[in-house]
């Protein structure tokens, strides 16, 4: 058990900077996500803190010791690859058991616990077996089982679940989580997978150009990202944004472009105050545009219409994509609601839920 | 109908398969029956199947074996431990600079990884008649003409540029995360190298020593050169029976077929680490 502090980290690939002065702090026993698009550098990162990649700048300290000079093989973690990198020479037992014969445990320790976590994982019968008789799935497992067997102070997982496919992946998802909450091993989970982060992070770490962009508990990212690429890159299918103007009228607010003119809530006012009459950004998640029918109560100016050209059913809801004077929106709807290509649709915007981004500095004003 | 051209299109394989076998096959068949015709037999026009056209005798290989065996023992037992030792270092060297070429960063002077490695591989691209009479010289002053250890020195220099080569092609396909997850597990570098790496390029290896081996075991210009009655190779015994006393061709015929034997036996001991399935999991 040990806490991770990433102290102005910096990595420099030649000219490139990968990660750039990055503060990453990780309690004891907690369980975070590190999210990103490809080249993001979260993977250095978890390399820098596994001892695969030297720190160009800055310090990285695992339970309070400086490991800037410690070998991987001495710094008390285990890691899972996204490749599984099973050792295909070995067993399932020897793959699990390697750590501990390097680390000369007594035979008899070495094979209580790869039995223990060959139970835990589920894959007793499979000791036996070398990793290419294995299905994706299982090959995953002993990975698991390799990292857990040694009991590491924090566990580094580098994209395990992408090369499964996406039912066993949600499942695998799920024994994670389950698995954390067993051992309580301090873990950092790499992925480029928003919907990964948001499941199984305690907190998560939106990381772009090797920056962290904002570091929280998964609600809060999702529902108050600090900028429009956080706001962007949360959420499934992605949030709308329409450029979009902030004009006032009789002490009330109204943001507005040529296919709507939405009033902005009375709370919000305060902080919007210095944007009046200059273009922004609005953001609106697709599940916060409603079917009239759906929205009970709405304010009758916070109504869009738009021109059906997209439907996706996925059978728990509808995806439609639209437009409105130019402008493409996405809504997701109830599964039965009644549209059809080409047809216009009502939709209600549900305000208090909406983001304003400053149009330059891209971050979030509201 | 569709039966009917796989049929023939299979036949057709197997023809142009087994032409092919007659033409690699035809000369071992030649080599074999030469190895037990008379001399008459040799000479007499070309006499193809025993007990038909000719009486196989066995006067030869008795010679050979037990006449002559003193003659034949030293070569063969030469050939043997040079081609052996030579093939061993040269595949150890090989393989540890193909890892490093593989693995780490190098600069020297203005060489990077690639030029190094253009550098040792283009060592082959020179002719080796070259260096031939350079060798000799440096060999008569070491004191070193007519030893084992001479033709050993040149077949680990000759070889090794091969080694590396083919053992960076196989160390190249090794995913690197499987030698990471051997660091993190808790193994040096050293120790990842020789559980982790090692076994997994035992194929590479096996494959590397073979022909290292084979083109050891085969060298007739060095041999030439650098030995004479004392370290004298294989492949010298065979040409000095054309040579010395007019082609023999039934002695060349003894001989050939003895100094195939062994690479047969290697080949064929060595072939369990050829089957696949040693090929790493996932990328």
């Amino acid at each position: 058990m040990a806490e991770v502090v990433l102290h102005e980290v910096t990595k420099k690939f030649g000219d490139f900077v990968a990660v750039n002065a990055l503060d990453l702090r990780v309690e004891d026993g907690e369980f975070i996500v590190l999210v990103g698009p490809s080249g993001c550098g979260k993977t250095t990162i978890l390399r820098m803190v596994a001892g695969l990649e030297e720190v160009t700048t800055g310090e990285i300290y695992i339970g309070g010791r400086s490991v800037g000079n410690v070998s991987p093989k001495d710094r008390n973690i285990a890691m899972v690859f996204q490749n599984y990198a099973l050792y295909p020479h070995m067993n399932v037992y020897g793959n699990i058991s390697f750590g501990l014969r390097l680390h000369k445990v007594p035979k008899r320790e070495i094979d209580k616990q790869v039995r223990q976590v060959a139970e835990l994982l589920g894959i007793t019968d499979k000791l036996r077996n070398k990793p290419k008789e294995l299905s994706g799935g299982e090959r995953q497992r002993v990975a698991l089982g390799r990292a857990i067997a040694r009991h590491p102070e924090v566990f580094l997982f580098d994209e395990p679940l992408s090369n499964l496919d996406a039912k066993l992946r949600v499942a695998m998802r799920a024994e994670l989580q389950e698995l954390h909450y067993k051992l309580k091993t301090t873990t950092i989970y790499v992925t480029h997978d928003q919907a990964e982060a948001l499941t199984l992070g305690e907190r998560v770490a939106v990381i772009k150009d090797g920056v962290t962009q904002q570091y929280n508990d998964p609600q809060t990212v999702y529902d108050h990202p600090v900028n429009i690429f956080v706001a962007g890159f949360m959420g499934s299918p992605a949030m709308n944004f329409f450029p979009a103007r902030l004009t006032g009228k009789e002490g009330r607010l109204y943001v507005a472009n040529p296919g709507f003119k939405l009033k902005v809530p009375q709370d919000k006012i305060g902080k919007l105050e210095g944007y009046l009459d200059r273009d922004v950004v609005l953001g609106i998640r697709p599940e916060n545009l409603k079917t009239q029918g759906m929205a009970a109560d709405h304010d009758p100016e916070a109504i869009l219409e738009a021109r059906v050209y997209v439907r996706e059913h996925t059978g728990d809801e509808l995806i439609i994509h639209a437009k409105t004077g130019g402008l493409e929106l996405v809504a997701r709807l109830a599964p039965r609601t009644e549209v059809a290509i080409d047809q216009r649709i009502t939709l209600v915007a549900e305000m208090e839920s909406m983001h304003i981004f400053d149009k330059d500095t891209e971050e979030t004003v509201v | 109908m569709v039966k009917k051209t796989m049929l023939s299109s299979n036949a057709a394989t197997y023809g142009m398969l087994l032409l092919w076998a007659l033409i690699v096959l035809f000369p071992f068949y030649w080599l074999v029956t030469t190895s037990f015709k008379e001399i008459g037999d040799v000479f007499r026009g070309p006499k193809y199947l025993p007990w038909v056209d000719f009486t196989p005798t066995t006067k030869w290989w008795y010679r050979m074996w037990v006449v002559e065996g003193r003659m034949l023992f030293r070569p063969l037992v030469n050939s043997l431990v040079i081609a052996t030792s030579s093939s061993l270092f040269a595949v150890t060297f090989g393989s540890m600079a193909a890892y490093a070429l593989e693995r780490f960063r190098f600069k020297f002077g203005p060489m990077k990884n690639r030029d190094i490695f253009l550098w040792i591989v283009s060592q082959r691209v020179m002719p080796p008649i070259i260096i031939a009479l350079a060798l000799f010289v440096m060999f008569h002053f070491a004191g070193l003409l007519d030893t084992q250890l001479a033709l050993i020195f040149v077949y680990i220099a000759a070889h090794t540029p091969i080694a590396v080569w083919m053992m960076s092609n196989f160390i190249s396909q090794l995913p690197i995360s499987i030698e990471e997850a051997a660091l993190v597990d808790g193994a040096s570098r050293t120790q990842a190298f020789f559980r982790v790496v090692l076994p997994m390029i035992a194929p590479g290896i096996a494959a590397t020593f073979l022909l290292c081996f084979i083109f050891a075991w085969n060298e007739f210009l060095f041999a030439l050169m650098l030995t004479g009655g004392e370290a004298q190779t294989m492949p010298l015994l065979i040409a000095a029976q054309h040579f010395q006393r007019g082609p023999q061709w039934w002695d060349i015929s003894v001989l050939a077929l003895i100094t195939i034997i062994p690479v047969v036996i290697l080949v064929v001991s060595l072939q369990r680490y050829f089957v696949k399935g040693l090929i790493p999991i996932g990328k």
